[in-house]
């Protein structure tokens, strides 16, 4: 297990004004790019192969593995940067875009390099246009300083960045309806196969990556895939975000190894539980991973097998705690409110199914359930899971099954008064149609 | 490569998905959003099966104890409309999977927590592929207790075509066939998740030529004819295969009749001809086989008897030198009806036969052809035997100069047109043989009721050089009984009497094929009309009838005619 003991901030460091070109240069700032320009192209992608770098846009992908896939040779390709942040519980691209642009523009720069892209867009949530302003500056300075552009550094390779801003929906975070939208279509996501790699923007191969994945990789380049590969969880390693909400006395967004313990960040990282309250309950990874209880707390380190033992997964890092003052019924209903509103309405059990577990959680807020309702739950979230184009499905149906599983008694509580007895009720029709 | 679904193999070529080799090999696999028309999207989910692929092993594909292959099974259900088969794949469908069983009860069940289930009232019930699909794999029941969304109702997408929210699936067939095959992007969804549908965007209207083609392609009732609305259950309607005449596409198409009266027409696929599709003019173009029609011959005016009408002819046409009559032959008649013209004419002297052109615009993308008439290519293969065609310009400046003086036209009308009333006037006699009252009907001495192509059997060209039937979709009252083999009638028309709205004078025309009313017994079926026909017409030589089928049959000049489609 690591911890923040003697740990060396890389992505977030405190350096006041690094946002400035000049204080990032005098940081070390660029020399991922140069050292990156210095090596050859697959050079560079075993490096990051190397690192273990795995995604931290939530499906915790192995970043290197993911340029590899690229198609060799000349056909025009594009990298699209991911800066939708729409998860609940997740702000940390955010604190990049804010204190620490250029390593996210050094990254950029370095995977385009790696996979010969001309082109990277930044899709930015419409919501975040301060940080979009910031960012638009520091590339400013980038491109006079000839970083970015035309024949970067003398060494012959050119490369654009392009900010999008998006005009919000949730969904646009998702890489496939990303590309969509880059279009200027309706960000409906595709069907895959083809994958990014060989079909993706206006049909040509693309990468998709989060800001602080990309950030991550300037790390690597600059101090080298050995030392970036021994910060934190042996097989999930590296420096990442942890962005605490909820009931804590200080939430924020810290910086800190892979593989943490959970506790360390609530209880000293952010402070502990607000006034003095127990803990109920704690999402993560954002919205989407399973609820755990705090015993399953107690025992939970912030990587990708460590949260796996504990049932759940690391997903972007957005840690939302809950005190023992929480209702949980409510807490579930507002997020399948969110997802009945963002799911994109293609896929059939997502229209249809996070609509239906709104209506049905509601129930269980209003006092009215039953027993058949708690089945039906589960229920509709098997019919949802694993059926559909995108995984917003999955998500939205996720934090229904883990809460009312793992919280169940919450739950009954909540049913007509009828309902409080036994569980001996098997799931059957119970209307016509 | 072998591929294996529901423990079946099957051989198969090139990349083909899934879906379509079940459907070549008549597994059925419910979809909705999947047409073989346009992309694959998808989205409906409806099309989950198991699918897995033989395991590799360092000698090739790795065998289990009892020598099969392993395979490695995709830990979800995948879409059969979009994965791609490869060599070895398995395939598990409802029919050996309670996983996809249980997906297919689920996305049925899902699709109709919000449907209005409107069935009674909807237009589509009955050719619907949602109440199908429900009927044969949804669940028995809903558990769905909320009240359902509420949208939009009777939204004008445009002219031809109307939108119920409520009952769209948002399988996106609409919005995709708008786009990509009709190449008027027209159509979009709008909002999220449940709250989405359909909609045109600001400022459009879904005014393309071939818009109503999304009516058909609509597995629910979202998406309906306005002019066909309301009208019939489709099961009360007689549904004939025929073709449009529209234009020179000669488009495959189903002529949907009740009570003897056509009441709408939807295209038949034929992958050679017209694909799915049919443009709107042509689909909209069947008002005139109901109304505004000849029925009865006439002599000025006056009523008369089939017999009294035949003397008529021979009276008029027997009145002039055969070299001062006219006959106008019909690029919107059958070839059967035009050999028999030009047959009957020939024989008694004619020389002066004229043909109209219809060309107007020019071809577009898809279908529509610039030659408006669907017969031209008839036509040519008659030229000769005609010894030639007069053009409009020619028969008006020889009527003019008074070499010309009886006209007779075959569904053609002369006045509306290429002719005016000083040429009426230097005419001693106009016969005219029509299927609809025009300028032409109106100033004919006599008048002879033809059967539309709605009501007659016989064949056209279109302008691939495609050799297809008419097939009689309509009764005439006095039926040729070689045009009541072919009649297609549903079981409501078989078990009408005499009091039954269709049964009354009103509901049936007075009409005939030109051929049968000039050939008098020569001929008893345009089968036979055919026959003769073929022998004459080099181009014809090795055709025979029964071989032009439903799906018609491509002439090569030069070398054998190939079956398109059986
Ligand atoms: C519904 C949905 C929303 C998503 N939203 C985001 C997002 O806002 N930001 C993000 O980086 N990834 C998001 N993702 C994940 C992306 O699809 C993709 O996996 C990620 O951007 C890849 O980057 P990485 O490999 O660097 O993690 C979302 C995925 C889904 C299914
Ligand atoms: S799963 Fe939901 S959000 Fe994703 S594509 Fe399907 S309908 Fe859209």
């Amino acid at each position: 297990m690591s911890s923040l003991a003697g740990y060396e901030k890389v992505i977030l460091p405190d350096i006041p004004n690094l946002n400035q070109i000049e204080v990032y240069e005098k940081h070390g700032g660029y020399d991922g790019l140069k050292k990156a320009l210095s090596m050859s192209q697959d050079d560079v992608i075993s490096e990051v192969k190397k690192s273990g770098l795995r995604g931290r846009g939530g499906a915790g992908f192995p970043t290197g593995l993911k340029w590899s896939f690229m198609p060799k040779g000349d056909k025009i390709r594009y990298l699209a940067c991911n800066g939708d942040e729409g998860e609940p519980g997740t702000f940390k691209d955010r604190q990049i875009f804010e204190f620490n642009p250029h390593l996210f523009i050094e990254g950029t720069l370095i995977a385009c390099y790696a996979m010969g892209i001309k082109t990277a867009y930044v899709y930015i949530r419409g919501e975040y246009l301060k940080w979009i302003n910031i960012l638009q500056a520091s590339l400013n300075e980038a491109y006079a300083k000839g970083y970015a552009g035309q024949n970067i550094l003398g060494k012959g390779f050119s490369t654009d960045i392009v900010i999008h801003r998006g005009a919000g929906a949730y969904i646009c975070g998702e890489e496939s309806s990303l590309m969509n939208s880059l279009e200027g279509k309706r960000p409906y996501p595709r069907i895959k196969p083809p994958f990014p790699a060989q079909v993706g923007l206006w049909g040509q191969p693309t990468t998709i990556n989060n800001i602080e994945t990309l950030a991550n990789a300037a790390v690597i380049l600059r101090k080298g895939a050995d030392w970036y590969s021994k910060i934190g969880a042996e097989k999930h390693p590296g420096p990442v975000l942890y962005g605490i909400s909820g009931h804590v006395t200080k939430p924020g967004v810290y910086e800190g190894p892979t593989g943490m313990s959970l506790k360390e960040l609530i209880y000293e990282v952010a402070g502990g539980i607000r006034n003095g309250k127990k803990l109920k309950a704690v999402i993560p990874g954002g919205s989407s991973t399973p609820i755990l209880t705090p015993e399953l707390v107690e025992k939970a380190t912030m990587d990708a097998d460590g949260l796996r033992a504990v049932g759940s997964s690391m997903g972007t890092a957005g840690i939302i705690v809950m005190d023992e003052d929480t209702d949980l019924v409510d807490t579930l209903h507002t997020l399948s409110k969110f997802y009945h509103h963002e799911s994109c309405g293609q896929c059939t059990p997502c229209r249809e199914g996070t609509g239906w577990l709104e209506k049905v959680v509601a129930k269980f807020a209003e006092g009215k359930a039953t027993r058949q309702d708690y089945d039906l739950l589960l229920k509709i979230c098997a019919q949802m899971e694993g059926r559909t184009v995108c995984a917003l499905a999955d998500a939205a149906a996720w934090p229904v099954r883990n809460t009312i599983t793992r919280f169940k008694e919450e739950f009954e509580a909540r049913m007509a008064d009828q309902d409080k007895k036994g569980w001996e009720y098997s799931m059957k029709a119970v209307s016509g149609v | 490569m072998k591929v294996i679904i529901d423990q079946i193999e099957h051989e198969v070529d090139g990349k083909p998905t899934i879906l379509e080799v079940a459907s070549k090999v008549g597994v059925e696999i419910p979809h909705f959003c999947y047409h073989p028309g346009l992309s694959i999207s998808g989205n409906c989910r409806m099309c989950l099966v198991e699918a897995g692929t033989p395991k590799m092993g360092p000698n090739g594909v790795e065998l289990d104890a009892d020598g099969k292959p392993v395979i490695l099974w995709m830990p979800k259900p995948t879409t059969a409309c979009s994965t791609q088969m490869s060599e070895g794949m398995q395939v598990k469908t409802h029919k050996t999977s309670k996983v996809v069983e249980e997906a297919q009860k689920g996305v049925l069940e899902f699709i109709l927590i919000n449907h209005p289930l409107d069935c009674p009232i909807c237009d589509q019930a009955g050719e619907c592929p949602l109440q199908e699909n429900t009927f044969q794999y949804g669940p028995e029941g809903s558990r769905f207790e909320f009240e359902k969304n509420s949208k939009p109702k009777r939204v004008e997408l445009g002219p031809n075509v109307m939108f119920d929210a409520e009952r769209c699936i948002n399988c996106t067939r609409c919005v995709r066939f708008s786009e990509e095959v009709a190449k008027a992007p027209q159509l979009t969804v709008i909002n999220r998740g449940d709250r989405n549908y359909i909609a045109t965007f600001p400022g459009m209207e879904l005014d393309n030529p071939y818009s109503m083609n999304v009516i058909d392609i609509c597995p629910v009732g979202a998406l309906t004819s306005k002019h066909f609305r309301f009208k019939a259950r489709v099961w009360e309607m007689s549904e004939t295969d025929s073709i449009c005449t529209g234009c020179s596409a000669g488009c495959n198409v189903k002529v949907w009749v009740k009570n003897n009266e056509v009441l709408r027409v939807t295209p038949r696929e034929n992958p050679t001809v017209n694909q799915w599709w049919m443009c709107d003019q042509g689909r909209l173009g069947f008002t005139e086989l109901n109304e505004n029609r000849v029925s009865g011959p006439s002599f000025k005016g006056q009523a008369i008897t089939w017999e009294e009408a035949a003397a008529k002819l021979s009276d008029l046409t027997g009145s002039v030198p055969a070299e001062e009559i006219a006959v106008i032959v019909s690029p919107f008649a059958t070839l059967e009806d035009n050999f028999a013209v030009i047959s009957h004419f020939k024989a008694a002297g004619v020389t002066s036969f004229v043909r109209f052109d219809h060309t107007a615009g020019s071809d577009d993308h898809l279908l529509i052809k610039a030659d408006k008439s669907p017969n031209q290519a008839a036509l040519t293969l008659l030229e000769k035997k005609a010894g030639g065609f007069l053009t409009g310009k020619a028969l008006a400046s020889a009527i003019t100069s008074g070499k010309l003086r009886v006209l007779v036209s075959v569904q053609e009308n002369p006045f509306g047109g290429e002719l005016t009333s000083d040429h009426r006037s230097a005419l001693k006699a106009v016969i005219s043989f029509s299927t609809n009252l025009n300028e032409t009907t109106s100033s004919a001495d006599l008048v002879l009721p033809a059967a539309t192509h709605a009501e007659t059997l016989g064949t056209f060209i279109n302008a691939k050089g495609i050799l297809q039937k008419v097939r009689p979709a309509k009764i005439l009252k006095h039926q040729n009984r070689s045009l009541m083999r072919e009649t297609g009638l549903s079981r409501w028309d078989k078990h009408a009497w005499k009091y039954d709205k269709w049964a009354q004078p009103t509901h049936v025309t007075d009409a005939k094929p030109v051929w049968e009313i000039l050939s008098g017994e020569e001929y008893k079926s345009a089968e036979q009309v055919f026959s003769r026909l073929a022998k004459e017409l080099p181009a014809l030589n090795s055709v025979s009838w029964s071989e032009i089928g439903t799906g018609g049959i491509q002439l090569e000049p030069a070398s054998k005619p190939e079956t398109v489609k059986p």
